[in-house]
């Protein structure tokens, strides 16, 4: 057993420390304070976040560094550079100029066209097979403007095999001929008759993201897009939310008839099909961003007037302004002062929400022909442009359509962990 | 809620007035006007306008047009020339229509069912996986997705028509790229709303009584999780029919959207005019059903007897 | 228990790999010879029985298909389709065929045509055509001031009397105090017109209209010419020429159908259609009563509206069209043989479909643009052979006003009076012209100009790069893509330095596009006003000797080109392919674009492409 028997006099009485006392242990935390502190916390959210800072700044500096490297702008064309890819090949083009000889189910061919095959292929009578290797529209890849041609002759006691060494031999011909053909392999998989050129693969130096049609850099240009996306978007869901912040909150406090009419006409204005107003609008203006802006202002907000009315709604009966009111606050000082900053969680929310819906609406606005002036480039002109050539160049549709998609994905988990962080029944 | 609901249609009638009104506002406010063609003579010219009444006064325009309005008559298309506003919406409406209801159920069937998967595994790789796949879903516009749905399942795959014909497995790819951004939309709403439900202690004591898994799903989870919902159906589904622009030109549907954005750039007044004053009903309409469903679905409105306020 | 299951999937897929490729190994020695004594072994194919089915599309709905009404493409298209007129367009593109009428006689003295109605002719209910339903067609054009009715007012002597005469000179004639009232006045006075005053003004009308010399003369139809037309009998395969029955026409309209839905069309074309779902689809079928139905192969056209180019290709791609345009994108793609074999598609079909895209000039309130070395200087930048290498591959660059291939007198116009008119892409003489027009104007630096141009892809490219062109010597090109509306409003106010614009002809004679630019054309955009020209294109309108009359086409091409009134950008180009089992499509430059008049269907091979 032990001894628990303790000494009195190992004890000192120290008195009371009425500082100590009042002292706060944990260091106060102000809501917005809390708020930061949970969004930190939210790995997700913050992820979003530095992707969106990283996109804003490559818009910020991207223009500017292909400008000082290689002089590429925007608007500058070089067609001998066309269409070009991030990684280059210099391999030439196959097509098909002549085939009395098989017959096959299905073609298939890389986008560029240096890897073609014939899948299931059966022969069917003696003749020609003739192909063009090369293509002098092409010459932004191959770097010059050759074509060959490579043509045999089938007769009927040929079988795959001796066909096969015909066509590789010819290409061997074409090769010795002329070094800069860089050669060709023909060869029978299978059932599938499988042509590849040669050629270097390599990355593309000086235009990071290729180019589009008119040999533009589309690395400039996608970051020139995206501070015009960037600039539409934050301006307008900025000024929207003013004055929604403004309406709404006016609309909320004063109440009554007032709210009644108010909320009336914006509930009016919500029901008319957004595409009138903004096509309206743009047939009276002259095309660019100011028009475009307006238009987003105009149809946006509507929304966040709702939501603040109902925050102040919902606030103004609260005690503490009850508490100004008797103080003699007026209601300026109210509604700015005490109702709109303890409304501000949902409205931060929802601004977040509005920046990607903004894109969008831009890119929708590009897709019926009513987007930013060419040569200007904004996200949803670039992917629409790369919508209508994907097929054939697909990075052109790719590079726009993963910037936007990664904004819209950043804004929306940023907007969630905003709303997680902000709202404080959720706090622990 | 007789009372109610009459008082409701009034709203709505007053609110359509003065959409017409504002459109027809905003309509003649335009600089120019509709007969532009290049091959058209300048005497055709003139002569269409009388044709047409846009040579009169615009507050006389403005009777005869409300007059019209009135008798259900939303005039003739000046780019189709002969033929009625009505009946060009009442062809063309049933094939957005087509298209809209389809989406709705795509996306409110795996909206809600991604919703509930994420929130039942909530902070667990399904949780995840189900909020990426929801905001893929928002974060590919319809002018990407439609051209690379129809492409791959289309052309390459020739799974699907790359176009809508008269049969039903036409109508899947655009329903589906219609369907994304409101499924996105739903999941994530279905899943806040179900975490909630599942916080509460009515849901604690089914737990304590034995009931399955699947049975407070059913029973507890879904009855009041889908309330919130059920808010949103009207302005989604209004927004669905309205917004299916982008994917009738895609997938070459004949349906009202299509009419809407090249009547508008070629200025027929009248097929502006009609098809707005339709949308707004249409989103009127919707609404209000919703509205009066809501009033009727839940038990606290039913009782109190006023519903949706 | 699962790994059990992976494991045998596995073996059993590797078995078949190894199987299948010792199968193909055996195939590579097999001979060429063998190989087609194999394929020739195979059961000849049977003859189809059915209907013979085209599946084709418009590129928009047609804004009516009232013939006299119509002016744009797709509507064109398809009214070649159910009706015809007395004359109807030929294989290539300046023959005609006998339609209505069996042929044509030409009396130079009275500069009178005769057309021969053949006896068979019937609209599609059995009934015959007469004359009378041709001259009520033309009276309806001409009485509703139909788009088109200029072809029938400018040409047949006494019609443009009968057009002109209207209710206000009417009234005038009868009222001298009328003349002195206001514009709002005389429109009361017109809408207050008594009722025997509008049977005097009918009978009036009526009087005028047996003036017109368009008459019949037992089967056949004279029609007197006002001015000399060489070209007149492709005039009468348009639209607008085309007959129209007066009591369908009544019974039609009264209900609201008439042109406007497949119950209110009457055809007496090769076809007629049966079903038109607006914005959907056609179907047309066979006409029965078609005098010409034996050498009618197809039975059933199937026309699907679509749009969107890029759907257009993917349908092509898919089989689900019998046929298609090849926008210039994908022109590389269909020139491998490779694609057109696997999708069983014919080598493209590449023509010009006489289209010039041009640039009009603010000649009338604009100093700067009005310079013509300014003008010049713009001209000489342009760089139109890489436009047409590298961005719109396939059309032809522009070096002249009157497109490639369209015809002249005796061979096309072009060879007659020089394939190029300046030198395209000579920056150095650009800037020659640029500095001499800068010292006329008094300028160091040139102000940046604005270029209205369409909302369309191919407008917009269009722009960037001549803009860019113009940026290296110095002029700075602002690009203003504005909807149809929008630009003829700024066109009018002169609220422009340029202007992208397109002509296509409206009839198969140089005059349709050089007459544009005459001071009184409605189409003048840039209001162009040259005595000097208005001189020669008259000229040209009133001459009879075929000879001279083009010479005064070519001098007044010679005179735009020199004075840069216009700067051409390029010819356009239409690429076409077809399946390989439909044989005989017409494609065009003027009137109906394709043509399945003469077409046939290999329904057989259809059928089998089909599984």
């Amino acid at each position: 057993m032990m001894n628990t028997d303790m000494d009195r006099n190992e004890f000192k009485h120290v008195g009371k420390n009425l500082k100590a006392s009042q002292e706060i242990k944990r260091p106060s935390l102000s809501y917005w304070k809390d708020a930061y502190r949970r969004l930190k916390n939210n790995k997700v959210a913050m992820l979003s976040f530095w992707v969106l800072v990283i996109l804003i700044i490559m818009s910020a500096i991207g223009p500017v560094i292909t400008k000082n490297l290689y002089g590429h702008t925007y608007e500058s064309q070089n067609l001998a550079e066309q269409n070009q890819t991030p990684i280059m090949t210099n391999a030439r083009s196959i097509a098909l100029l002549a085939n009395d000889v098989f017959e096959y189910d299905k073609y298939l061919s890389s986008y560029r066209k240096d890897k073609t095959t014939f899948k299931n292929v059966r022969l069917k009578s003696p003749g020609k097979i003739g192909f063009k290797i090369g293509n002098a529209a092409d010459e932004s890849w191959q770097g010059d403007k050759k074509e060959y041609q490579l043509m045999i002759e089938v007769s009927s006691s040929d079988t795959w095999s001796s066909i096969i060494e015909k066509l590789n031999n010819e290409g061997q011909r074409l090769l010795q001929e002329d070094p800069d053909f860089r050669g060709i392999k023909f060869e029978k998989k299978g059932s599938n008759l499988v042509i590849e050129t040669v050629g270097e693969k390599w990355f593309n130096k000086t235009h990071w993201f290729g180019t589009d049609e008119f040999g533009r850099d589309l690395f400039t240009r996608l970051w020139e897009g995206g501070r015009i996306s960037f600039f539409i978007a934050f301006i307008s869901v900025f000024i929207a939310s003013i004055f929604g912040i403004i309406y709404g909150g006016l609309s909320g406090y004063i109440g009554g008839k007032v709210d009644e009419i108010l909320m009336r006409i914006v509930e009016i204005l919500m029901t008319v099909p957004d595409m009138l107003y903004t096509i309206l609008l743009l047939t009276v203006m002259d095309p660019g961003i100011k028009p475009i802006s307006i238009v987003l202002i105009v149809t946006g907000w509507m929304g966040t007037a709702r939501i603040v009315r109902g925050e102040v709604m919902r606030l103004k009966h609260s005690e503490y302004v009850v508490a100004a009111k008797t103080l003699g606050a007026d209601t300026k000082k109210i509604v700015f002062e005490h109702l709109i900053p303890n409304a501000m969680g949902p409205i931060i929310v929802n601004m977040t929400m509005m920046i990607p819906k903004m894109i969008f609406a831009e890119a929708f606005l590009s897709f019926i022909g009513l987007g930013v002036p060419v040569p200007y480039a904004s996200w949803g002109s670039l992917a629409n442009q790369g919508a209508r050539i994907f097929r054939q160049f697909p990075h052109q549709l790719l590079i726009p359509a993963i910037a936007i998609s990664l904004t819209m994905f950043a804004f929306n988990l940023l907007g969630d962990g905003l709303r997680d962080a902000l709202d404080p029944r959720l706090r622990k | 809620m007789l009372k109610y609901i009459l008082k409701r249609l009034l709203m709505a009638l007053a609110t359509l007035w003065v959409i017409s009104t504002l459109t027809f506002v905003l309509m003649h406010a335009l600089p120019n006007d509709p007969f532009t063609d290049p091959k058209l003579k300048p005497e055709v010219r003139q002569a269409l306008r009388v044709k047409y009444g846009l040579d009169k006064p615009l507050s006389e325009q403005y009777v005869i047009y409300m007059k019209n309005l009135l008798k259900g008559d939303l005039g003739t298309s000046i780019k189709y020339p002969g033929r009625s506003v009505s009946d060009i919406i009442a062809e063309s409406f049933p094939k957005s229509f087509a298209l809209g209801w389809r989406a709705l159920i795509i996306a409110v069937i795996f909206g809600m069912l991604l919703g509930i998967i994420a929130a039942l595994n909530h902070q667990k790789t399904l949780d995840y996986l189900s909020i990426f796949i929801a905001i893929i879903g928002v974060s590919i516009p319809s002018i990407i997705l439609g051209p690379i749905l129809a492409y791959f399942f289309g052309v390459k795959l020739g799974w699907f028509p790359v176009t809508v014909d008269k049969s039903e497995i036409s109508l899947f790819l655009p329903s589906l790229t219609l369907a994304m951004s409101s499924l996105a939309t739903i999941s994530r709403l279905m899943r806040t709303t179900t975490l909630e439900v599942l916080g509460q202690d009515y849901i604690s004591t089914a737990k304590a009584k034995g009931l399955s898994k699947t049975q407070i799903v059913l029973k507890h989870v879904l009855r009041n999780a889908v309330m919130p919902i059920i808010t949103i159906l009207g302005p989604l589904f209004a927004a669905l029919i309205t917004g299916s622009i982008v994917v009738e030109k895609i997938f070459a549907v004949a349906g009202l959207g299509e009419y809407f954005v090249s009547t508008i750039t070629e200025q027929d007044y009248p097929m502006i005019m009609g098809i707005t004053i339709f949308y707004a009903a249409l989103i009127i309409l919707s609404i209000l059903v919703v509205d009066i469903m809501y009033g009727f679905i839940d038990p606290r409105l039913r009782i109190s007897g006023k519903g949706g306020e | 228990m699962l790994k059990r299951f992976w494991a045998m999937s596995l073996v059993l897929v590797m078995v078949f790999a190894i199987a299948l490729t010792a199968c193909s190994k055996s195939d590579d020695n097999q001979t060429v010879g063998e190989a087609q004594q194999n394929t020739n072994n195979e059961d000849t194919k049977e003859e189809y029985q059915g209907e013979k089915v085209l599946d084709y599309y418009l590129s928009s709905e047609p804004q009516t298909l009232d013939p006299q009404q119509m002016w744009g493409q797709p509507d064109i298209m398809v009214e070649n389709m159910f009706m015809e007129g007395l004359m109807r367009f030929g294989k290539d593109d300046s023959s005609l065929e006998p339609g209505v009428a069996k042929g044509y006689t030409y009396d130079e003295a009275s500069n009178t045509y005769t057309f021969e109605l053949r006896e068979d002719a019937k609209w599609e209910d059995g009934t015959p055509i007469t004359a009378d339903d041709f001259f009520f067609a033309w009276r309806l054009a001409v009485d509703t001031a139909a788009p088109y009715s200029f072809l029938i007012t400018d040409y047949i002597e006494g019609a443009a009397d009968y057009a002109a005469y209207d209710k206000a000179s009417f009234l005038a004639e009868k009222d001298a105090a009328f003349a002195n009232l206001s514009e709002e006045e005389q429109a009361a006075r017109i809408e207050a017109m008594a009722d025997d005053e509008l049977k005097q003004y009918n009978a009036k009308k009526d009087e005028l209209w047996s003036q017109v010399k368009a008459v019949a003369e037992g089967s056949n139809i004279k029609i007197t010419l006002s001015i000399p037309a060489p070209y007149f009998p492709s005039l009468t395969a348009f639209a607008v020429y085309t007959p129209a029955r007066e009591d369908f026409y009544k019974e039609k309209s009264a209900k609201n159908k008439y042109g406007i839905e497949a119950e209110g069309l009457l055809a007496n074309g090769p076809w007629k259609v049966e079903e038109w779902v607006h914005k959907d689809y056609f179907k047309l079928v066979k006409n029965e009563n078609y005098w010409n139905k034996d050498n009618i192969n197809i039975d059933v056209i199937n026309l699907k509206i679509v749009n969107e180019v890029e759907t257009r290709t993917n349908l092509l791609k898919t089989g689900a069209l019998d046929g298609s345009a090849i926008q210039s994108k994908d022109v590389p793609d269909f020139e491998d043989m490779a694609t057109l074999e696997e999708l069983n598609l014919q080598p493209m079909i590449n023509r010009s479909d006489f289209s010039v895209f041009y640039i009009d000039f603010n000649h009338f309130d604009n100093p700067i643009i009005q310079n013509k070395n300014i003008r010049k200087a713009l001209m000489y930048a342009m760089d139109r052979t890489s436009f047409v290498e590298k961005i719109n591959i396939g059309d032809e660059p522009a070096l002249a006003f009157v497109p490639k291939v369209f015809p002249g007198l005796e061979k096309t116009f072009r060879e007659e009076n020089g394939m190029e008119l300046f030198k395209d892409n000579d920056k150095e003489k650009a800037k020659e012209y640029l500095e001499a027009g800068l010292k006329e104007l008094g300028l160091t630096e040139l102000p940046p100009l604005d270029m209205l141009i369409g909302d369309s892809d191919i407008d917009q490219k269009v722009g960037e790069k001549f803009q860019a062109d113009w940026n290296e010597i110095g002029i700075t090109v602002n690009l203003v893509p504005l909807p149809w509306g929008e630009r003829l409003t700024r066109l009018q106010k002169g609220d422009f330095a340029m202007s992208s614009s397109g002509w296509g002809p409206d009839y198969p004679d140089a005059m349709t596009f050089l007459e544009l630019f005459e001071s009184v054309n409605p189409n003048n955009n840039g209001q162009y006003n040259n005595p000097e020209y208005d001189k020669l294109i008259k000229a040209a309108k009133n001459e009879k000797d075929a000879k001279k009359r083009i010479q005064y086409l070519y001098d007044a091409e010679k005179m735009l080109m020199e004075d840069a009134v216009i700067v051409p950008q390029y010819f356009r180009n239409v690429h076409f392919t077809f399946k390989k089992y439909v044989t005989g499509v017409v494609i065009r430059g003027v009137g109906a674009t394709t043509d399945f008049y003469w077409a046939d269907i290999d329904m057989a091979a259809k059928a089998a492409e089909k599984k």
